[in-house]
């Protein structure tokens, strides 16, 4: 799925399902959360979840569903409705838990106009 | 000395959890630690007390670098607060050994830490700790 966010390019080369991003910090993933947020201002179909309780904010048109923050706002409410949903869901999940034993792997890879996930 | 808590029962009450929101406000120093964070960590460089320059060059506020910069950042700035360090990633893990002073809490601990510098201490839920070894008997248990 390809589109752009003003000038930023993003290119998530993923099927449905649910993926994590890895282990390590700086690799831009608050970046593109911040980028993803006003993907609906543009049309795009995505939706970021950075903060306790705003899964209320997930629409079910919702195609991208990327989660900051994983180990922070972790519930079980949260892994419920994750489950239940037939999307790209991108978790930025850093330690083992109950979701990265049932996610795959992705990779965020950060260029100056372009975000890819792999 | 760092201080680290590992273990939802070793938590302490006043822990930072939100160590994002718990970043508002806070200014960069102009110290060795702060610039080794910035380089080696976000391929950053300091500009000011409240602007870096990232990988690609561009002037960007404190508010945009990584969480796990920022919870190094907070942690050796504010030695006497406990921040959650459950967002850190593994990359953060090193950094660690440079503070002599902070404190932070782990949910769980599944990092493998790096051999201490000579002179390093570390206290790991209430046991100093003055090796790598040391630690990771003490991490084993926990």
């Amino acid at each position: 799925m390809k589109f752009s966010i003003n000038s930023i390019e993003i290119d998530i080369r993923k099927d449905n399902g649910i993926y994590t991003l890895g282990g390590m910090s700086s690799t831009g993933k608050s970046y593109f959360a911040s980028l993803l947020k006003s993907a609906r201002v543009f049309g795009i179909k995505a939706c970021v979840i950075d903060s306790v309780g705003q899964e209320d904010t997930l629409q079910d048109s919702d195609e991208i569903i990327f989660v900051d923050r994983y180990d922070f706002i972790k519930s079980q409410s949260l892994l419920d409705m994750l489950l239940t949903r037939d999307a790209i869901i991108l978790v930025d999940c850093k330690h083992d838990c109950e979701l990265s034993k049932l996610a795959k792997n992705a990779r965020i890879i950060l260029e100056k106009d372009k975000v890819t996930i792999v | 000395m760092l201080r680290i808590y590992i273990g939802a029962e070793n938590k302490p009450v006043d822990c930072v959890d939100d160590v994002n929101l718990a970043f508002n406000g806070v200014k960069l120093k102009d110290d060795s630690f702060t610039k080794d964070v910035l380089r080696d960590l976000e391929q950053a460089e300091l500009i000011d007390a409240y602007t870096f320059k990232d990988q690609f060059n561009r002037g960007l506020y404190v508010n945009c670098l990584s969480t796990g910069c920022k919870i190094l950042l907070e942690s050796y700035y504010y030695p006497n607060r406990v921040y959650s360090g459950n967002e850190m990633g593994y990359n953060c893990i090193s950094f660690l050994l440079k503070m002599t002073d902070g404190q932070l809490y782990f949910e769980q601990f599944n990092y493998k830490l790096p051999v201490f510098p000579m002179g390093f201490e570390i206290m790991i839920n209430g046991i100093v700790c003055q090796s790598k070894f040391e630690a990771e008997e003490i991490l084993d248990e926990v």
